[in-house]
């Protein structure tokens, strides 16, 4: 499994605008949204899902790097996306530090092999500084595609 | 009572969602309050029981058998409470 087969090519955000947790969750579910994954009406029931998961515990896993994620039935598969901040947006993650790399996944209720190959894909893809630090330096949806797509297949 | 050696029991996984972020960090916080290593194994795959990260590229899937191995002198009392937590059913 590669990190394309999950994330949304569409719904990737190369520059955040948002400055809060809520409101990167919140960018990062409008845009899976516009890139047709689910309806509008699901749209603040998702967000408020992956909120409530933050709440049991911040998905920032250090180094700049944050996973928030929820299961939901609006999605038939696996969705995800990704987001970079180059100010950083604090995410009370483990080492205190801010994020720059989000990977946002929402997984169907009844899928949960999928959501670990998803979480242990993103997980060592992102062991790798060197893929990280490029990931950072990308400005555009191509560029991080191109990452992702090129990223060490399955493993 | 010492332990002599590491010890080693095998739990299957009764998560319904499996071995996913948050059981993976509740138990490395748990294994890192003992001395010994603790070590857990899934197949081929090995992971340092002190690091949720480790934990999570186990992709422990609901009714997983996992291998639990704790070394070091607090070994004896550190594994029943560090099997029960990998075995059990999170509240939902």
């Amino acid at each position: 499994m590669r990190m394309s087969h999950f994330v949304v090519r569409d719904a990737i955000l190369p520059t955040l605008t948002a400055t809060t947790k809520e409101g990167v969750i919140r960018e990062m579910v409008q845009n899976l949204h516009a890139a047709g994954q689910f309806a509008n009406t699901d749209l603040e029931d998702i967000v408020k899902a992956v909120m409530r998961r933050e709440l049991l515990g911040s998905t920032g896993i250090g180094r700049g790097i944050a996973i928030p994620h929820s299961r939901h039935a609006a999605v038939t598969q696996l969705v995800g996306t990704m987001a970079l901040s180059k100010a950083g947006v604090p995410f009370e993650s483990i080492d205190a530090e801010p994020v720059h790399v989000f990977v946002l996944l929402i997984s169907p209720q009844d899928r949960p092999g999928d959501h670990l190959r998803a979480l242990e894909n993103v997980v060592q893809s992102m062991r790798d500084d060197s893929f990280v630090q490029a990931l950072r330096g990308a400005t555009t949806r191509e560029q991080v595609w191109e990452m992702i797509d090129g990223s060490r297949p399955s493993w | 009572m010492p332990a002599n050696g590491p010890l080693r029991t095998t739990v299957v996984v009764a998560n319904p969602n499996g071995l996913h972020m948050r059981p993976a960090t509740a138990f490395a916080q748990t294994a890192r309050t003992y001395r010994a290593a603790v070590t857990v194994y899934n197949g081929d795959r090995r992971a340092d029981g002190k690091s949720s990260l480790d934990l999570i590229l186990l992709i422990a899937e609901p009714g997983a058998e996992l291998v639990l191995e704790v070394d070091g002198e607090d070994a004896g009392t550190a594994i029943e409470p560090l099997a029960a937590l990998l075995a059990a059913v999170e509240a939902q």
